[in-house]
């Protein structure tokens, strides 16, 4: 090997990362190469320093007094839902339309209070068992709801098993209802076709080509992934919808707690009662509440999906009720100059702004002014999104 | 009762901690206030590192331990503590650094990186310098380098962390070794 091809497996080679042969070559090369050798002295050196930066650093103040408080009383977040599916289809647009889930938010009696206590140990024992055997389930199991539901290549008749890698299919008459580990249920309506992607401790992942799923999950935030063709949903604790279309588009409602669609860089934070849709090539759009105005869905559509924004967010920003404001704070981001100044401006007319915040910070991105802005908007910090 | 910031002498056995982490899971907080004394600096290093902000990263300090708070109940005890709560520190500042680039991206690019120099100089030796140095790589290789060389994380580990496929870091780990060469020799 030249020089330039040794240099380029140096790294590797100061990593332990090459096989005996390529490790030999290279070796024998850096004892008659002055150049090559001082170059990967150069890179140990990096090493050396970078792995002798001190692995504990002093914090200035005590933190614990701010983590006592946000810890008290507070136990761990599992919740219970339970799940009603629904078969209607998010893209059939309509008022009054009825909820997947039963609503938690509704206030319940003492025999509601004991049966969810009851039902916690129960879960808790569960989970307990559930773990220990962890690390032998690598599948999921499916149970039919109605019709013939294909797991792999073969009918379903009763229960079965999802395997990792396994594609789920149901055709216009069939339902499954899939138990995602111990955390959460996925009901899978007709017309659908996903794979499971993984299921360990740590991260739960489906892959939905089409169709309709409802998924209640009451584990940790950030455990269970929807993969689509356009964005993957990732869920912060809570209940929601997931349809694709053929084509890739997808559109998300959530019911209960929060969820984030993804794709890149580009994130949406959905809360409860709100909708995004996601377009293939373009990604996620801009959540906004269900009852807003039609005229506000149709330019928000037009605004996240077609070249023609300008317009668009004129009608947006018109249309826009303080509850909108959900809708305004994403595009903030989606939007410079002159756009991002209308937008902030509309902003402030439907909501109190909190002191602190200025045009100019926001015109310049300031991101602290962004997290101020979003919490007094009532959805909780930026770090409970964030860690939830 | 005032503790330190930190108690970093007071060292644990592995029973020790076990019972305090089996204590924490019941509801005890003064047994987790000791898990936390045990672990902050250590964390806090971390977030740190990442977040490149002071103030960050004592709110990330804070949220790690929360979070740690919240999902004890999953601790199987299948890993160290401490290999578990860190890598809770890594995600959890990974996350929040996704969720501010979003927003407003940070743009260093190399041209900064060539420039620094105006502004510090690196001698190698000098931890300090190679700190603000690191600081000054772009996001992508910086991260892979504080991940890599620094915390001691495997390639295919930091490939899961960061969501990128494994060559993805190795190469970011050469470019950010490349660049801080080239910075050295200025």
């Amino acid at each position: 090997m030249k020089c330039k091809e040794i240099k380029y497996y140096l790294n590797d080679y100061a990593d332990g990362h090459l096989i005996n042969e390529m490790r030999e070559e290279i070796r024998n090369h850096l004892d008659v190469c002055p150049g090559c050798k001082g170059y990967y002295n150069d890179i140990i050196t990096i090493i050396s320093e970078a792995q002798s930066l001190p692995k504990e650093i002093t914090p200035s103040k005590d933190l614990w007094e701010g983590i006592s408080k946000r810890v008290s009383g507070k136990k761990s977040p599992a919740k219970i839902f339970t799940i009603r599916s629904e078969e209607d289809s998010l893209y059939v647009s309509g008022g009054g339309r009825t909820l997947f889930f039963k609503d938690p938010a509704k206030k319940r009696g003492g025999w509601f209070v004991l049966g969810a206590a009851v039902t916690s140990v129960v879960l808790g024992i569960a989970l307990g068992v559930y773990f220990f055997f962890q690390s032998s389930t690598a599948y999921w199991t499916v149970e039919k709801l109605a019709g013939t539901p294909i797991v792999g290549s073969d009918e379903l008749t009763d229960h079965g098993m999802l395997k990792v890698g396994d594609w789920l299919e149901t055709d216009d008459k069939s339902r499954a209802r899939l138990k995602v580990g111990m955390i959460g249920e996925v009901d899978v309506q007709p017309k659908s076709r996903l794979k499971l992607v993984e299921t360990t401790p740590t991260e739960h992942r489906i892959s939905l080509d089409h169709g309709k799923i409802n998924a209640a999950i009451w584990a940790p935030p950030r455990l269970f992934f929807v993969e689509t063709p356009s964005a993957t949903a990732i869920d912060l604790g809570c209940m929601y919808t997931l349809e694709v279309a053929e084509d890739g588009s997808g559109i998300l409602k959530v019911t209960s707690g929060w969820v984030a669609l993804q794709s890149g860089d580009v994130e949406s934070l959905i809360p409860s009662h709100a909708m995004c849709k996601t377009k293939k090539s373009y990604g996620p759009g801009t959540p906004y509440f269900e009852d807003s105005s039609m005229e506000f869905k149709s330019a928000l559509d037009e605004f996240d999906f077609s070249k023609d924004k300008r317009a668009a967010l004129t009608t947006v920003l018109k249309e826009a009720r303080k509850k909108d404001a959900l809708s305004l704070w994403h595009i903030i981001s989606k939007v410079l100059d002159e756009e991002r100044e209308r937008t902030y401006t509309r902003l402030a007319e439907l909501v109190e702004i909190p002191e602190g915040i200025t045009l100019e910070g926001i015109m310049n991105g300031n991101q602290e002014m962004m997290d101020v802005l979003w919490e007094s908007l009532g959805y909780g910090s930026r770090s409970l999104w964030n860690y939830l | 009762m005032a503790y330190p910031i930190t108690n970093r002498d007071y060292s644990l056995d592995s029973d020790e901690e076990d019972l305090l982490i089996k204590q924490a899971k019941e509801g005890d907080t003064n047994a987790f206030e000791k898990l936390y004394r045990m672990n902050v600096s250590r964390v806090y290093a971390t977030c740190l590192r990442i977040s490149s902000d002071k103030t960050r990263a004592e709110e990330l300090t804070q949220d790690v331990f929360v979070k740690v708070w919240e999902k004890l109940s999953f601790f199987r005890g299948e890993s160290l503590f401490s290999t578990w709560l860190y890598k809770i520190a890594v995600n959890t500042s990974l996350i929040e650094l996704r969720s501010r680039k979003r927003w407003f991206a940070r743009f260093k690019n190399l041209s900064e990186l060539l420039n620094f120099d105006k502004k510090i100089s690196i001698s190698v030796g000098n931890s300090i310098d190679l700190e603000k140095a690191v600081s000054y790589l772009p996001e992508k290789a910086r991260l892979v380098f504080i991940l890599h060389d620094v915390e001691g994380y495997k390639h295919d580990e930091i490939s899961e962390m960061l969501s990128v496929k494994s060559g993805t870091t190795k190469a970011q780990l050469h470019r950010a070794r490349k660049l801080l060469r080239e910075a050295m020799e200025k």
